[in-house]
């Protein structure tokens, strides 16, 4: 049998479920504390904590399969939220563009309106991708506790 | 799926943490598989019919859903 110093141990498996949960709890922590604009280590730290639970998600050769199960399912609810999230920019956009078009029409002018206004609610990136990160773990947590079937 | 893979590691005296070890995966995804939560893949279920002498069959039954 091939020497393979890298094989994950049984421990090693175990300890990517319990990165998931300290991933989700910071994951919280750090979204209430950019709402909330709160700095300091302890915040750092579990920003640390989630993106290290999200990243773990992709390593899939390092873990079983009830584990990559449980974070395809994850995977999927963070899907759906970009999804739901594009598709609004997407309506967003066909009102702008219509509210432009409707003034130059019948104004023969340009749009007085500030054509970005209705983006300025989705234009934070960082919370964006904060709150698909935590889609990711309420996804996996759904799956832990229904059960994640193939 | 039920399994008869929680009889089989209790005849053996396993604990589930020895049994993972025994098939490359974790102790949690013994548990799942023992409480049906979740479906082993066809090369897990191949692994656990080496490990314990048997046919697939003898451990899965997918009749009773």
């Amino acid at each position: 049998m091939a020497y393979e110093p890298n094989t994950p141990t049984e421990e090693d498996r175990s300890r990517a479920y319990s990165l998931v949960w300290a991933g989700f709890a910071g994951t919280i922590v750090t979204i209430g504390a950019r709402l909330l604009e709160i700095e300091n280590i302890a915040v750092s730290i579990a920003f640390g904590l989630a993106i290290g639970g999200y990243l773990n998600s992709v390593f899939h050769r390092r873990n079983d399969d009830y584990f990559n199960q449980l974070c395809a399912s994850g995977h999927r609810f963070a899907a759906t939220f970009l999804c739901v999230y594009l598709f609004g920019m997407f309506i967003a956009e066909l009102y702008d563009v219509s509210y432009s078009l409707g003034r130059a029409i019948t104004d023969g002018g340009e749009s007085q309106r500030e054509v970005s206004g209705i983006f300025g609610h989705f234009s934070d990136g960082p919370l964006l991708a904060m709150v698909a990160m935590l889609t990711f773990y309420v996804g996996y947590t759904v799956a832990y506790f229904r059960g994640a079937q193939s | 799926m039920k399994n008869r893979l929680k009889v089989l590691r209790a005849e053996r005296n396993w604990s589930q943490a020895e049994l993972a070890m025994q098939l490359d995966v974790s102790r949690q995804a013994v548990n799942a598989i023992e409480t049906g939560k979740h479906d082993p893949s066809l090369p897990l279920a191949f692994r656990i019919a080496r490990l314990f002498n048997m046919s697939i069959e003898e451990i899965f039954d997918d009749q009773c859903e």
